[in-house]
């Protein structure tokens, strides 16, 4: 369908007086994945790699 | 009790699981045991287990739930419902038609200035986008005074379908109570719609409440034939998953109705470490949606009893295959998230049932080539253990029969009780009679037997390509398909008959005493591009009465109001809009679009 620029102008209207009203709510994001648990090692291989 | 209902559940699937692998290790080490046999023997315990799952949820649900439902309440909520549609380059004046016709449908019952309709749009085609503003303005013209209506689009989609809703979520969603999640083709009836509102209010731990939406509208001999099986099947195993849920049930993605608060405080979803198809964004949300809920403590459930909730489905083969890719991705990637922390054992078990649906697909591939491969195997008998008379060894041709029934009493057993039930009830007549729904069930079976070999070819061919690392991103569904050219079935399934043709030419070569057996998988697939071809033809059955559903035969008021709006709509594309549009009651600051 083809649009005039004069109805793409009503059109436009329009859209902004639709946008979504203002309420906004907290959405914390939630957790998902366990941390990986700390092998003992760790530290171990870390001041290795240092060296 | 339903830790009960749920113990006995699993311990069926397990006892049958047990059974067919004893009968297959009788059959199969029949003359001498390999490794093979095994693997045969492991692969027939899981894939039977599967499917003896799938059973007894069907059998669950011919006993569970079947009393009639409560009459819908009329009373107009007090509270004010936001009505989400998320759109993804859609078909505009076809999604907006289901708008305009439930606006109608909320507004006879005089409740539409209870419930906003909001358009999520994540469109990134931007002729589309272009129709979809102008049927807004469009649908505000001549709705907006019944009830608000809001449209926003985002120019990127970060979360896709989750994402938007969480968008709305951060934007809006202090302003409602609860929110009712659709899809771009659902429809729903105003006294539904008011009916899960009062359901919501009668419980305050109920943090989503998922209806079952039939599908409508099919018109190839594919699509009327998912349509008749959800539309006569679905119900009963819906009771059946209904019977298990306790507070942990399913969320479906669509058709439901949350309490906001919950879902804001619940259901973030950030982004998993790592790249697709694995990490990323979270495909398939709605089941990780349904278990964190049930994580903060929150009752999540399906309803089954609440009718006039219905959605499209697609049409063919191909497109099929396609949101089977993208729902498969979703649920392998649901393996990461199996093991979050605090998730009910119920909501991992749910993960588990989800990823097994798409597991099962290569078990069975795998099953196959074992049993052509095994024969080649197998060992020379020893026909002389003790000098003397020759010791033949038995062949336990009673196990393999015993084995064969089992599986096809799983597959069609639960379909037959069901029609046996309806003929009792009399839930037949609302499907055309007796008579129509046994054909029907009997075509629908032989549809799905012919189907079911490419299908799974299909499927093992997305889990392959999921583990190899391959992202199938989210492509816009073709809600308006028509008829598959045989080019283009041949484009997207020459393979399957490459396939087919290189494993009869195996068991020809390996099994030739189970060619027949074979035969009736390799030939569907032989012939998958003519198939998925012509079951995506519009079907002569809807004027036979094949297939019929109650819906068919008599479409409620909100379907019938969408088709009037369609229509008249697609005849009369061009209006005038009003220049100057009057400004909606205030509800809060209208937010930039």
């Amino acid at each position: 369908m083809m649009v005039s620029g004069e109805k793409r102008a009503v059109v436009r209207r329009v859209i902004e007086q639709s946008g979504l009203p203002s309420g906004p709510l907290m959405m914390p994001d939630q957790v998902l994945v366990r941390e990986k648990k700390n092998f003992g090692l760790r530290p171990l291989f870390q001041w290795l790699a240092v060296r | 009790m339903v830790f009960a209902r749920r113990l006995v559940s699993i311990l069926f699937a397990l006892v049958t699981a047990f059974a067919a692998s004893a009968l297959g290790a009788g059959y199969f080490f029949a003359d001498g045991a390999q490794w093979l046999d095994y693997v045969r023997v492991g692969l027939l315990a899981l894939t039977t287990a599967w499917l003896a799952w799938g059973a007894v949820l069907g059998i669950s649900g011919l006993f569970w739930g079947r009393g009639a439902a409560p009459a819908p309440r009329g009373a107009i909520p007090t509270v004010r419902t936001a009505v989400l549609v998320p759109v993804y380059n859609e078909e505009p004046t076809k999604t907006l038609s289901h708008i305009a016709a439930m606006i109608d449908s909320l507004h006879s019952l005089g409740a539409s200035q209870q419930f906003d309709f909001a358009v999520l749009s994540d469109t990134n085609n931007a002729e589309i986008a272009e129709q979809e503003e102008l049927w807004f303005a469009r649908l505000k013209q001549e709705y907006g005074s019944k009830c608000r209506l809001f449209y926003r689009r985002r120019l990127s989609n970060p979360g896709k379908k989750a994402g938007n809703i969480a968008d709305f979520i951060k934007t809006s969603g202090d302003l409602y109570e609860y929110m009712i999640i659709l899809d771009a083709d659902s429809l729903m009836e105003g006294a539904t719609m008011i009916e899960m509102v009062h359901r919501m209010e009668e419980d305050p731990k109920l943090g989503l409440l998922q209806t079952l939406p039939k599908v409508i509208r099919a018109r190839s001999f594919f699509g009327r034939a998912i349509q008749f099986s959800a539309s006569y099947y679905s119900p009963v195993y819906s009771r059946g998953v209904a019977c298990l849920q306790g507070d942990e049930g399913p969320f479906w993605g669509h058709n439901a109705i949350t309490r906001t608060r919950a879902f804001a405080e619940s259901c973030g979803l950030p982004p998993l470490p790592g790249k697709p198809p694995f990490g990323g964004h979270i495909l398939s949300h709605d089941y990780v949606e349904a278990a964190l809920l049930a994580r903060n403590g929150w009752t999540v459930r399906v309803d089954p009893d609440l009718s006039g909730s219905y959605e499209e489905g697609p049409d063919n083969v191909i497109d099929y295959a396609k949101r089977d890719r993208r729902w498969c991705q979703g649920n392998l990637q649901h393996g990461r998230i199996i093991a979050a922390p605090g998730l009910k054992p119920w909501s991992r078990f749910v993960f588990l049932q989800g990823i097994m649906a798409y597991i099962a697909a290569p078990l069975w591939a795998l099953f196959l080539i074992a049993a052509i491969v095994a024969p080649a195997m197998k060992i020379i008998p020893d026909y002389f253990p003790q000098p003397g008379l020759p010791v033949f060894p038995r062949v336990m041709q009673e196990n393999a029969v015993a084995l064969l029934t089992g599986v096809l009493g799983l597959l069609i057993g639960p379909k037959l009780l069901i029609f046996i039930d309806g003929m009792f009830t009399g839930r037949n007549r609302t499907f055309g009679g007796n008579i129509r729904v046994f054909l029907g069930m009997v075509t629908e079976i032989l549809c799905t037997s012919v189907l079911a070999p490419i299908m799974m070819l299909f499927q093992t061919r997305a889990v392959l390509q999921i583990l190899a690392g391959m992202d199938g991103g989210w492509p816009a569904a073709n809600r308006e398909a028509d008829k598959v050219a045989l080019p283009e079935s041949w484009a997207a399934s020459w393979w399957i008959s490459v396939v087919g043709l290189i494993t009869l030419g195996a068991a020809w070569r390996l099994a030739p005493d189970y060619i027949y057996y074979i035969l009736l998988i390799a030939v569907p697939q032989i012939l998958a591009p003519f198939i998925i071809s012509y079951t995506s033809t519009s079907s002569h059955s809807a004027q036979s009465g094949l297939f019929q559903t109650a819906e068919e035969a008599s479409p409620t008021p909100v379907m019938t109001t969408q088709r009037t709006i369609l229509g008249r709509w697609r005849k009369e594309p061009e209006i005038v809009l009003d220049p100057f549009p009057g400004q909606d009651v205030p509800l809060g600051q209208i937010v930039h679009n």
